[in-house]
């Protein structure tokens, strides 16, 4: 090619230029239509080559100062696109802005004459993003999106897809599906899954009215991850999900029931739940269900019980949030032994335990004989967690709830967050904190030796803020807190 | 091949500047046309690619052992491209643009292409044609009239401060 020019480097008029016409179409590729449009201006040569780039890229909210022309420009280039007979393969469009410049109405419209005229055009990906983000409760009509056959990617929100279900969605490209605050009857939902042989995601939030979710292994060879939430699972209906795709590599799900139907994912990277409730055929619901997971990475439970389900990570974070209820203060034995064995799951991985003690009553624990139970039935040795924090509503309570701790795991660092109930002055604080280290020395002295042998040293440091990642959500707000946070660090021989 | 041997296979590719370059084959077969004269059996003796030069050459070679080192992870080796591109200028880029080419790598070039346009994004149109050494050829009047044609594209884009 252009040899001799190269060699003269700061000569290299246009070298842009000099490039293959796809070249350029593939740099044009990346850019929003504006963006796209404005190449225009760089020189004569420059002038056309935007105006048959192979795809379209249009994002409203990148439609800066025109926005009331988005729709008619998008409909315009549809036209001329078709009227020039060019090469259009694929179609992005993003829909993100309030009805303020155009109604739904001319939204719906609009897509209803564009869908057809796309797919005669012979497009082969289409992604759809509509996100109306300010009109809530002003859901809009999109059935004409099922027949959108080339869609690779189709993201909504707010929209309805009709109470019909079509006799046959084309999606035989989909890759990606996420819906949220959709109405999307459950057949409907379940014809897009079961025809969309190549869907690697999908990601449905608050889709009023789909109570069930069903993944088969034999459906859904490619699916990677699955998301599913329910941000007002008390207030609607029981929802339940099965699971049985063991390829899949991230599992997110809040405010359902669960059903895992295969218990080994070897892809599995991350499981997240959140209010959940896990449903078993194989084991009895008081035991602890375990998958099989052995490249977790990142497990995360949220919710007011103990978990009934844990992976098996060997290595990476595992961040457990839960309570200590009545109900668990009242057989506080079976309640830590629960959590042992959790913990011995789960021990190859960092630990964070994050515990709110609810109940008024004291908890009661014999630790000699907790510590029997775990060495007995276990045969394992206490866990390390990383971080234990833990809310208590009375003081008085603290050493009874750690000696079951220390029965059963080796925190490395306590965030006392007890000791900030009520009372902020920086003195006061320091001498709860004081009161406490004493308690636990006098516990070292005194207490069981299996539990306290091997803590050799106890120090406090300053409260890093950058360490908690704002874990305290409790306490966020108040000013001058973080200068009296404080860790215990515990050093264990 | 490198299989039968159990030894990894090296190539030696030379620049259109007389440069020679040692690289590992397995990670050399990223580039389609390199693979190809390997599986045609021209990759004996040395490996000349006419269109691109050593500087570039030697730019590329560092991201085919950079990103075979990397295990089958997209993620990881989207944050080892986005890595490697930080720091190139344009320059390089539009040299890289036209090596992934020529080289037929799909994944390079859609990363270079990806940072062209990312950085041509919010650019003016002076900016730009400094920056890829485009020459105006537009009458004053004549981009008035392109501009005015697209008046819409240049709302919230950086002014130009030359023309």
């Amino acid at each position: 090619m252009k040899k001799a020019k190269r060699e003269h480097g700061s000569n290299s008029n246009d070298r842009l230029l000099d490039l293959p016409k796809d070249i350029l179409h593939r740099i044009l590729y990346f850019l929003y239509q504006e963006a796209a449009v404005r190449t225009s201006v760089l020189s004569k040569s420059w002038r056309y080559i935007w105006c048959t780039r192979p795809n379209l890229y249009f994002a409203d909210n990148d439609f800066k100062g025109n926005e009331h022309n988005f729709l008619l420009t998008v409909d315009n280039t549809l036209q001329r696109y078709r009227d020039q007979n060019l090469c259009l393969e694929e179609f992005d469009l993003h829909i993100s802005m309030p009805c303020k410049y155009y109604s739904d109405h001319e939204l719906v419209s609009l897509l209803e004459k564009w869908v057809p005229l796309l797919t005669s055009m012979g497009v082969k990906e289409f992604y759809f993003a509509i996100i109306l983000k300010d009109s809530v409760g002003v859901i809009i009509d999109l059935p004409v999106i099922l027949k959108a056959e080339p869609l690779r990617i189709l993201c909504l929100y707010n929209c309805n897809l009709g109470r019909c279900t079509p006799e046959n969605i084309p999606f035989v490209r989909l890759q990606e599906l996420e819906l949220i605050n959709v109405l999307i009857e459950k057949e409907t939902l379940h014809k897009i899954i079961t025809s969309c042989p190549l869907l690697t995601r999908l990601s449905l939030e608050d889709c009023e009215g789909l109570k069930t979710v069903k993944l088969e292994k034999k459906l859904h060879k490619y699916l990677k991850h699955f998301s599913f939430m329910k941000h007002d699972a008390h207030k609607t209906e029981e929802c339940s999900i099965e699971i049985d795709v063991p390829t899949l590599e991230t599992i997110s799900i809040s405010g359902s029931k669960i059903l895992f139907q295969c218990h080994k994912f070897c892809n599995l990277k991350s499981l997240s739940l959140f209010e959940v409730e896990i449903c078993s055929n194989s084991i009895e619901q008081s035991q602890l269900l375990c998958i099989d997971t052995p490249n977790v990475e990142f497990f995360d439970y949220w919710e007011p019980v103990i978990p009934s389900i844990c992976c098996t990570p060997t290595s990476g974070r595992s961040n457990l949030r839960f309570h200590m209820r009545d109900d668990d203060v009242d057989d506080a034995r079976s309640w830590f032994l629960r959590l042992s064995k959790l913990l011995q799951a789960l021990r190859r991985s960092e630990i964070s335990l994050n515990i709110f003690h609810r109940s008024f009553e004291d908890v009661h624990i014999d630790e000699d004989d907790l510590v029997r139970d775990i060495m007995i039935n276990g045969g394992n040795k206490p866990v390390t967690v990383e971080n234990l924090e833990f809310n208590i509503s009375h003081m008085s309570r603290v050493p009874y709830v750690l000696n079951g701790f220390f029965g059963i795991c080796r925190p490395r660092n306590i965030t006392p967050i007890w000791l900030w109930q009520g009372d902020w002055k920086r003195e006061k604080l320091l001498r709860k904190l004081d009161d406490f280290l004493c308690n636990i020395e006098k516990m070292k002295a005194s207490g069981n030796r299996e539990i306290w042998q091997d803590l050799e040293d106890l120090t406090v440091q300053e409260f890093d803020e950058s360490r908690q990642n704002g874990n305290l959500y409790a306490w966020r707000g108040f000013q001058n807190l973080h200068y009296c946070r404080a860790l215990i660090v515990f050093g264990f021989n | 091949m490198a299989a039968e041997t159990g030894t990894p296979t090296t190539l030696t590719l030379k620049s259109n500047d007389d440069e020679l370059f040692s690289v590992a084959e397995s990670a050399a077969i990223l580039s389609v046309t390199i693979r190809n004269m390997v599986e045609d059996g021209c990759a004996g003796g040395v490996i000349p690619l006419d269109n691109v030069d050593g500087k570039t050459l030697a730019s590329v070679i560092t991201y085919m052992n950079g990103i075979s080192a990397i295990p089958a992870d997209e993620e990881k080796k989207k944050s080892y491209r986005d890595k490697f591109l930080s720091d190139k200028d344009f320059e390089t880029l539009a040299d890289m643009v036209l090596a992934a080419n020529y080289l037929n790598m799909s994944c390079l070039m859609d990363a270079v292409s990806a940072k062209i346009a990312q950085v041509m994004e919010k650019k003016s149109v002076g900016w730009v044609r400094r920056k890829f050494g485009i020459e105006n050829d537009y009458t004053p009047e004549e981009e008035a009239a392109v501009k005015e044609e697209h008046k819409w594209t240049f709302e919230g884009v950086e002014t130009d401060d030359d023309n």
